[in-house]
């Protein structure tokens, strides 16, 4: 499966309705047929809901995806999906960050409190 | 809908059974898609809409008809939105605005489900989604392309390898949610 990049534009442009009557139709009627563009097309999707969760989108992007695509039920969820990754990730990244950190870890090893760390860390070692 | 139009409609896309039940298959798949872009609330009865409006007029074009069914089946398919736009702006359609609780617990849910299944993914598709979605790149405007780098695949490889974990993930929690809330 391999979507050249003139391809993706092409879809991305067709999601957020950039394009021309004819050009759509054109599109449309080769996604009828063409497995390869069906599943470019629900990549691309993936994508630009991603792109929008992540704010990576222009102003006029944004309001193009809330106006259309996320009139839609199935998608509102696909979004759903895109914002929850995103907390997860990050919440496991923060979550990983503090159990790197060897101050942090003897922390939760035997539940010291954090100043009483702070305070052991700056003795000078005998 | 009687079966020997469904017959005749299979035929007229391919004399190859099998083939033809495939290219129905990719049709009402598309068909779906392109309605669900469109704004169109009830997205699969329209596909059914539409292959059932074409079923009924094969027989009469079949022998005349010239060219590819999915240019005909794509002008059906207009017109029927075309007819929904026009009932939609008359109706003047409100949705009803979910209950919030409702869709916080929905939503408490959907979290818990996609825990389980993250925890069902290979550990090198799971670190690749998360990292995928962090914030270190994904605020980032060229962060595929980074992220593709760093891994030493193409953007493209890495866009089919993110669609097919998210697929997964997908499935995994329609099941984990029941068959009410699909992905």
């Amino acid at each position: 499966m391999s979507q050249n990049l003139t391809e993706v534009n092409l879809i991305r442009s067709y999601l957020l309705g950039d394009l021309l009557e004819n050009e759509q139709d054109a599109l449309e009627k080769r996604l009828l047929i063409e497995p390869e563009l069906y599943e470019a097309s629900l990549m691309v999707e993936d994508e630009l809901l991603d792109d929008y969760v992540m704010e990576r989108l222009s102003e006029s992007d944004r309001l193009k995806v809330e106006d259309g695509l996320l009139s839609c039920e199935q998608l509102q969820r696909k979004l759903q999906l895109s914002k929850l990754l995103r907390l997860k990730a990050n919440g496991s990244k923060s979550a990983e960050e503090r159990s790197a950190h060897p101050l942090l870890r003897l922390k939760q090893l035997f539940g010291l409190h954090r100043s009483y760390l702070v305070l052991a860390s700056s003795r000078p070692v005998m | 809908m009687r079966p020997e139009h469904f017959e005749t409609f299979l035929e007229w896309l391919d004399s190859d059974r099998a083939r033809a039940a495939e290219k129905y298959e990719m049709i009402r798949q598309s068909l779906i898609q392109i309605f669900i872009w469109k704004k169109c609330f009830d997205a699969e009865s329209l596909a059914d809409e539409t292959l059932d409006r074409v079923m009924l007029n094969v027989p009469g074009l079949r022998d005349t008809y010239k060219g590819n069914p999915s240019a005909y089946i794509h002008s059906v398919a207009k017109k029927l939105l075309a007819e929904q736009m026009s009932v939609r702006s008359v109706q003047l359609e409100t949705p009803v605005p979910e209950n919030p609780m409702k869709a916080d617990i929905k939503t408490e849910k959907m979290s818990d489900c996609l825990d389980r299944c993250l925890a069902n993914l290979s550990p090198y598709s799971r670190d690749l989604i998360l990292d995928y979605y962090s914030e270190d790149h994904s605020k980032k405007v060229s962060h595929r392309k980074d992220l593709a780098e760093k891994l030493g695949m193409s953007v493209g490889q890495l866009r089919v390898r993110m669609y097919r974990i998210r697929k997964t993930l997908e499935a995994c929690i329609q099941a984990c949610m029941g068959p009410e809330s699909s992905v």
